[in-house]
């Protein structure tokens, strides 16, 4: 194998990392932190339904800021475990037909939606 | 045969394990921590866009975050006359496609280890975007781990997946990603059920000849149910995977452990029994066939939450194999203190992210 991959000298990628204390773009944490604050206000009203539905769109919203890069490395692990622990918290007791819409809607899929 | 040597002489490359359109693999000796490990070498046609490589390093960065006995760990990145490469684990053994056609009780336990790498990831904030059999690898003692986390995006930010996405490869392309629009978990677990659905069937859920006869498909077509192809399926299970290959993201399972629960469900296998597997076994052996929920069963096991991730997810590190990675560890945030009610933490969460605005 004469073009050989003597790649000696080469980086590594294992160099060790600089640790500044990392903060999250005002922006992003303004508007993650107002969707927190609905989720709080719509339990606090005592609409858990509604709760839930603005936390999985926080959570909607957390993952797309950190897919984008918008969140610090240090944060994410943090952020996403932080909001899928406040969406796996909150129960809605739908209304009966609720749940059976989101079910029918799956079950489309055989009738050619899909 | 002339020695090959990658990194400064760390990785002695042995033999070729795979290629693909992107990267060659190699099996390599880590010299260092005397350990077998796969690097995965950019094609060289892909090495002359500069910012391309750079992507393909941060995001191979970005994935090294993972420590998930249901994830191929990425050990190291560098890059090297000009060709960027990652060091991975190296899984013994061969990817799921390889296993042909399986049973339903065969199907059912590895894609529930899929569907926890997936929710590890997908806590974590990342989107595979490019879940195929070939990306999941089987050990011979049938623990799953997915493979190349981070590069499709890499990839897709570029438009190779466009240009370079191979017949075999879109077939369990999600109708958003054909379309370009934006990519979630769900894309990951309509993914997830395409594999699922050839497992089963021994075809995928659409046949088609060109992209465009597939994007025709995706948006007008039908899928054959499941069990019009093999009738042994149960019909919970038809049903599961068919709702994880709704063409609407939002008619799909929310989440990689939705639709764990629901293939868990219809395989009649408790789902309790599954999650309580997830707890211990990754912590007592290295043998790590069940589902591991990720940080949510840290949350719900832990008291002192912050103490309770930190602790385990070290533990994990180690298990995962991780935990003698030369990689040092990114700057420790403290999480936000977990409220006695949901509406505390939400309160605390938001005072969180404001205290650590810019």
């Amino acid at each position: 194998m004469a073009a050989a991959l003597c790649l000696a000298g080469c980086g590594s990628g294992s160099e060790p990392r600089a640790a500044p204390q990392p903060k999250l773009p005002h922006s992003v944490a303004t508007a993650l932190a107002s969707g927190s604050d609905e989720v709080a206000r719509a339990l606090t009203a005592g609409d858990p339904c509604r709760a839930l539905s603005v936390a999985r769109q926080l959570q909607q919203e957390t993952v797309a800021a950190i897919n984008d890069r918008q969140i610090p490395g240090a944060f994410q692990e943090q952020l996403g475990s932080a909001v899928a622990d406040l969406v796996s918290r909150i129960r809605c007791v739908p209304p009966v037909n609720k749940h059976d819409n989101g079910k029918h809607n799956g079950q489309k899929k055989h009738e050619g939606n899909d | 045969m002339t020695e090959l040597l990658l990194a400064a002489g760390r990785y002695r490359i042995e033999r070729v394990l795979g290629r693909g359109g992107m990267a060659v693999v190699y099996l390599a000796r880590d010299e260092e921590l005397h350990r077998a490990v796969a690097v995965k070498v950019l094609a060289q046609h892909l090495t002359g866009d500069v910012n391309f490589r750079a992507r393909f390093l941060q995001e191979s960065r970005l994935a090294s975050r993972l420590s998930h006995p249901n994830v191929v760990h990425v050990y190291d990145a560098g890059e090297t006359e000009g060709s960027p490469f990652i060091v991975m684990e190296y899984v013994p053994g061969h990817t799921i496609a390889d296993r042909g056609r399986l049973t339903h009780g065969e199907v059912v336990p590895l894609a529930l280890q899929a569907c926890a790498g997936l929710q590890h990831a997908h806590d974590a904030g990342l989107v595979h975007r490019d879940v195929k059999p070939a990306n999941l690898l089987v050990r011979e003692d049938d623990v799953l781990k997915i493979a190349d986390f981070g590069i499709a995006r890499a990839a897709e930010l570029t438009r190779l997946t466009q240009h370079g996405t191979v017949l075999g490869t879109a077939a369990y392309v999600s109708p958003e990603q054909i379309a370009g629009e934006e990519v979630t978990a769900t894309t990951d677990v309509y993914a997830l059920g395409a594999v699922v659905y050839e497992l089963l069937t021994g075809r995928p859920p659409y046949e088609f000849g060109s992209l465009a006869e597939l994007a025709a498909l995706q948006t007008g077509g039908v899928i054959t149910p499941l069990r019009d192809l093999e009738p042994s399926v149960p019909e919970a299970l038809e049903a599961a995977v068919m709702h994880a290959l709704a063409r609407d993201p939002g008619f799909r399972p929310l989440s990689a452990s939705d639709f764990a629960h629901e293939l868990a469900a219809a395989s009649e296998r408790p789902t309790e029994r599954l999650v309580a597997t997830a707890v211990t076994e990754p912590l007592q052996s290295r043998t790590h066939r069940g589902l591991h929920w990720s940080s949510t069963w840290l949350w719900i096991l832990g008291g002192a939450a912050v103490t309770a991730v930190a602790l385990i997810l070290g533990l994990l590190e180690i298990g995962g194999g991780g935990g003698s990675s030369p990689r040092s560890q990114p700057v420790q945030i403290q999480a936000p203190v977990r409220g006695a009610t949901p509406a505390d933490e939400a309160r605390n969460l938001s005072a969180w992210l404001r205290a650590h605005s810019k």
